[in-house]
C-alpha cells in the first residue's frame, strides 16, 4: 500500500546555495512526526520545499499517492496547511483571521463567507480555546495565543496534512505543553498526519511518534524518538557531549546535557 | 445569521451614498451662475435654457470626471497599500505621475501640440505612464517572480530620475512653454473633450470591478505573500494584475487631469480608520470616498475666488494634508 505522506529522492533548493540532498521519507496516516537538527541543518529548507516555496531540483512528494506540486495552489491548500514560527496577522481579529482557512474553499465569484465557513471556523475555535478571543485583533494576542489561533486557522482549511515551523520556540512551558498536548489530540481525535520542526530535543522526544534527524542538508537517522535519540549521532550531529536517559514516567528518551566545567573536572578524576 | 460585520458595512456604505449624493447636488448647483438646488428637478424636466446648458455641458461633465479621477486615485491608492502592506504607498510613489509629467513636458518642449493638436498631451501624458510602468514591472523581476520591496525603490528611483529629466527639458525651453508644463502639472479638471472623460469613466469601473475580483486576495495578502501563498493564493498572478490595473488607472487620471495629489494617500487611509483592513468594504469605500473628496474639492476650487479658478492640486493638497496629520495626531 502507497505511503499517506511520501517524499522520495527530493532535493529543493537554488542552485548553489544551500540545497536539501535526495531525502526520502514516510509518515503514515495520522502519525505526529518531528524534524530535528541544529541550525542550517535544512530543516527549514525540507519544509520550504513541502511547502513549495523553493523550487525542486528532483524527486517528489506524495500525499495519498497524488504529487503535491502537480496540485492547483488552492487543491494543496486543501490538503496542506501551513502554521509558520511567527504568525504576524496584523490588525485583524482573530475570528478574520481564522475564517481566511476557508479561502481555499471559496468559489471564484463567492464573495462572503458561507453559515458552514463560519461553523467550522467556530468548531476549531472552540478546540483550540480561541473563541473567547474571536473579537480582539490578533496583535493584542500573547505569542501562545497567537500561535493558537494559528493552528485554529490551519484546522480551519481541513487538511489532511499539518506542517508546522517550530510553533512553540517562543513559548514558556506552560504554553509549549498547552500546544504540543493540542497537536497530539488532533493526530488521535481527526487522524490528522502532522509533522513539525522541532528545536527542543525533549519536546520531540516526549511527542513526537517518529523523528527525523537532518544534518547538512541530509537525513542522517530517522526512525522512533528511542532509535534517533541516542548519544552517538546527537553528539555527531550537534557536535555537544549528552547523555541520554528513559524518562521514568513516560518511558521516553530525555537528552541531558553537560556543560564544559563539568567535563573537565570528569576528565581530572 | 446576518454578521454583525455586514451590517456594519451596509451602514457605512449608504452614509457614503447619501454624503455622495448631497456632494453631487451642491456641485451642480454652485459655481459662477448660480443654480437653486429648488431649480434642479425643474431643469432637468424643462430641458431648455441657458441655466440647462451650464448644467449638462459644464458641471455634469466636471462632475463626472470628479467621480471617475477621484475614485479611480483612491481606489488605486488602496489597491497599492494592499500589494505592498505599506499604508505609505500612493499611486505616484510608483512614479506614474513623473512619467505621465515628463510625457507632457516633452510634448510642450517639442511643440507637439501645434502639430498634432490638444490631444497629444493627454495621450503622451498616459504613453510616459504607461512606459514608466514597465519599467518598474520589468526591473522588479527576480527569479521569474516580481520582488515586491525591490519594485517599491525602483519605482521611487524611476520617479526621481523622470523629474529631474522634466527639470532638465524646463531649464532649456522657453518661459511660455515651463509655464503651459507647470499649469498642466497643478491639475485640473476643466476638461472638454468628452471622449477623454468617457474613458476615465469606463476605466475607473472597469478598475473598481477588477479590484473586486481580488478582494478576497488583498485580504490574505495582509498576511504576507508567503502566507496568502499557504492559503492556495495565486500571489503572483494577484499582485501583477493588480498592479498593471492600479498603474493604468493611476496612468489615465493623470494624463486627463494632471496631478492631483493625496487622494490616493489620505482617503483610504480614512476609510481604514473608518471601516476597518476588510478590502471587500475598503476598495468600494476607497472609491466612492475618493469621488466624494474630488468632488467637494473641485467645487471649492471652482467657487472660492470665482470667476477665477484654483488649480485643484492645491485644495486636495492642502485639505488632504492638513486632514492626514490632524488623524495622524490622535
Amino acid at each position: 500500500m502507497e505511503a499517506f505522506f511520501k517524499i522520495a529522492g527530493f532535493s529543493c533548493g537554488y542552485p548553489g546555495r544551500f540545497v536539501l540532498d535526495r531525502v526520502s521519507f514516510e509518515v503514515p496516516k495520522g502519525v505526529f512526526a518531528g524534524i530535528i537538527g541544529p541550525n542550517g541543518s535544512g530543516k527549514t529548507t525540507l519544509f520550504r520545499g513541502i511547502t513549495g516555496e523553493l523550487p525542486t531540483l528532483s524527486g517528489n512528494i506524495q500525499l495519498e499517492g497524488q504529487d503535491l506540486r502537480q496540485m492547483q495552489l488552492r487543491e494543496k491548500a486543501r490538503n496542506l496547511a501551513v502554521v509558520t514560527q511567527q504568525i504576524e496577522a496584523g490588525n485583524v481579529t482573530v475570528e478574520e483571521y481564522v475564517l481566511m482557512g476557508r479561502l481555499p474553499y471559496r468559489k471564484t465569484f463567492q464573495f462572503f463567507e458561507t453559515e458552514n465557513d463560519h461553523a467550522i471556523a467556530r468548531k476549531y475555535m472552540e478546540l483550540t480555546d480561541t473563541w473567547r478571543l474571536r473579537d480582539k485583533s490578533m496583535n493584542a494576542l500573547s505569542g501562545g495565543e497567537q500561535q493558537l489561533a494559528g493552528i485554529a486557522r490551519a484546522l480551519t482549511q481541513e487538511p489532511q496534512l499539518l506542517l508546522l515551523d517550530e510553533p512553540t520556540s517562543h513559548l514558556d512551558i506552560t504554553n509549549q505543553v498547552q500546544i504540543l498536548n493540542l497537536i497530539q489530540r488532533l493526530g488521535e481525535e481527526l487522524g490528522l498526519t502532522v509533522i513539525m520542526i522541532v528545536h527542543d530535543l525533549n519536546l520531540a522526544g516526549e511527542y513526537c511518534d517518529s523523528l527525523i534527524m537532518m544534518q547538512n542538508g541530509k537525513i542522517r537517522k530517522k526512525g522512533t524518538p528511542h532509535e534517533v535519540l541516542n548519544f552517538i549521532d546527537i553528539e555527531a550531529v550537534y557536535d555537544t557531549v549528552v547523555v541520554t536517559r528513559i524518562n521514568p514516567i513516560s518511558q521516553k528518551p530525555v537528552v541531558f546535557l553537560i556543560s564544559e566545567k563539568t567535563l573537565k573536572e570528569q576528565k581530572k578524576e | 445569521m446576518m454578521q454583525k460585520k455586514y451590517i456594519k458595512w451596509i451602514v457605512f456604505l449608504l452614509l457614503l451614498v447619501i454624503v455622495t449624493v448631497v456632494a453631487v447636488i451642491i456641485s451642480l448647483s454652485s459655481g459662477e451662475m448660480n443654480i437653486s438646488v429648488s431649480q434642479l428637478p425643474g431643469l432637468l424636466k424643462t430641458r431648455e435654457g441657458l441655466e440647462y446648458t451650464v448644467l449638462m455641458q459644464i458641471r455634469l461633465p466636471r462632475l463626472i470626471l470628479a467621480i471617475s479621477v477621484g475614485g479611480a486615485l483612491s481606489l488605486s491608492g488602496a489597491i497599492l497599500q494592499g500589494i505592498y502592506r505599506n499604508p505609505l504607498v500612493e499611486p505616484y510613489t510608483l512614479g506614474i505621475s513623473g512619467g505621465a509629467a515628463l510625457g507632457v513636458a516633452i510634448a510642450i518642449v517639442f511643440s507637439l501640440q501645434s502639430t498634432i493638436g490638444a490631444i497629444i498631451l493627454p495621450v503622451s501624458g498616459f504613453i510616459g505612464a504607461v512606459i514608466i510602468l514597465f519599467m518598474v514591472y520589468f526591473l522588479s523581476i527576480r527569479r521569474g517572480g516580481l520582488n515586491i520591496n525591490s519594485m517599491l525603490l525602483i519605482g521611487v528611483m524611476v520617479s526621481f530620475v523622470a523629474s529631474s529629466v522634466m527639470m532638465f527639458l524646463m531649464s532649456i525651453t522657453t518661459s511660455d512653454n515651463i509655464q503651459s508644463i507647470v499649469f498642466w502639472i497643478m491639475g485640473s479638471l476643466d476638461e472638454s473633450n468628452s471622449f477623454l472623460i468617457k474613458i476615465a469613466l469606463y476605466s475607473s469601473f472597469s478598475g473598481l470591478f477588477i479590484a473586486y475580483l481580488f478582494a478576497q486576495p488583498l485580504n490574505a495578502l495582509r498576511l504576507g505573500e508567503a502566507k496568502a501563498k499557504h492559503l492556495g493564493i495565486n500571489t503572483g498572478a494577484t499582485i501583477r494584475i493588480l498592479f498593471v490595473t492600479a498603474s493604468l488607472l493611476t496612468g489615465i487620471s493623470v494624463s486627463v487631469v494632471g496631478v492631483i495629489g493625496f487622494v490616493g494617500l489620505v482617503i483610504p487611509h480614512l476609510v481604514r480608520l473608518i471601516i476597518g483592513n476588510d478590502y471587500r468594504i475598503l476598495l468600494g469605500g476607497s472609491f466612492l470616498g475618493g469621488a466624494v473628496f474630488l468632488i467637494i474639492c473641485d467645487t471649492i476650487a471652482r467657487t472660492v475666488i470665482s470667476p477665477n479658478e484654483l488649480p485643484i492640486g492645491v485644495i486636495t493638497g492642502i485639505a488632504g494634508g492638513i486632514g492626514e496629520s490632524f488623524l495622524s495626531w490622535f
